[in-house]
């Protein structure tokens, strides 16, 4: 029986991912806007991805332990 | 927004696509987290709680038979060391299955008390960092839909750029001090422009 799906792991990796298209756009998207951007939307997004995925872990892990020891 | 300095026209649209990819990774692994919690928990309650107390009832029954055998063997030993009964040489064998029968109970009884401390550490540690994800999944939706509308605006804005005639882009474009040798490429195959 399997009850928890790996979401911790998906969102590690889509954090990954926005970042590295992040890094990307950095490089072919180069004015204000840009930096305003960053400021203003994704920084805060990124942080609170970060700790989602530390919360979503420390959930996962818990869960698992808790399956193992009483199975 | 004062200037558009783009390698590539799409680029905004791009990474909006990817943050709405990460948005949705999010919501549904956060959006999880609370009926993972709640899965597990009715599985440790509804099965595995009843499961090992009736293996402790069991456990403990034929754990009270093995001993009832185990000590009507060592009296059958006294017996036959007094020469009242038929030959016994031990109850080895019975003392065996006993402390084996003991042991299986005492399993059953650890797993009983496991699984009611394991309730109550999903209660205690799970249900804050369920609660945890929920407010992060809310607060990722809010701030996503935000970022995705304004990135939608400075695509239109872009658009509108590149859908200007020449002439007037031109005058739209670079702010002074720009190097006109080291400019991009915007979408109409020109240096990338300020608006």
């Amino acid at each position: 029986m399997r009850f928890v799906s790996g979401g911790d792991g998906a969102l590690d990796q889509a954090l990954r991912d926005l970042l590295a298209e992040w890094a990307d756009c950095e490089a072919a998207w180069r004015d204000d806007a840009r930096r305003d951007f960053a400021e203003r939307h994704l920084d805060g997004i990124v942080d609170r991805a970060r700790e989602a995925v530390v919360a979503i872990k420390r959930l996962d892990a818990l869960l698992r332990e808790g399956i193992q020891r009483c199975s | 927004m004062s200037g558009v300095d783009l390698a590539r026209h799409d680029v905004i649209r791009d990474f909006r696509a990817q943050l709405a990819r990460f948005l949705h990774a999010g919501a549904t692994a956060l959006g999880g987290a609370g009926g993972e919690l709640h899965r597990v928990r009715d599985w440790l309650w509804s099965v595995q709680r009843p499961y090992w107390r009736n293996q402790l009832r069991h456990r403990h029954e034929a754990y009270v038979v093995a001993r009832r055998a185990w000590l009507d063997a060592e009296v059958e030993v006294r017996q036959a060391a007094g020469g009242r009964g038929a030959r016994r040489q031990d109850a080895t064998e019975e003392r065996f299955a006993m402390e084996r029968a003991r042991r299986a109970r005492d399993q059953a009884e650890e797993r009983v008390a496991t699984v009611r401390a394991w309730l109550a550490r999903l209660e205690r540690d799970g249900a804050p960092l369920a609660h945890a994800c929920q407010g992060h999944d809310l607060a990722l939706a809010r701030a996503g839909a935000q970022a995705l509308a304004q990135l939608e605006r400075l695509a239109a804005h872009v658009d509108a750029y590149l859908a200007l005639p020449a002439s007037a882009a031109d005058v739209a474009r670079a702010a002074p001090g720009d190097d006109p040798d080291d400019a991009p490429v915007d979408g109409r195959g020109g240096p990338a422009c300020a608006s």
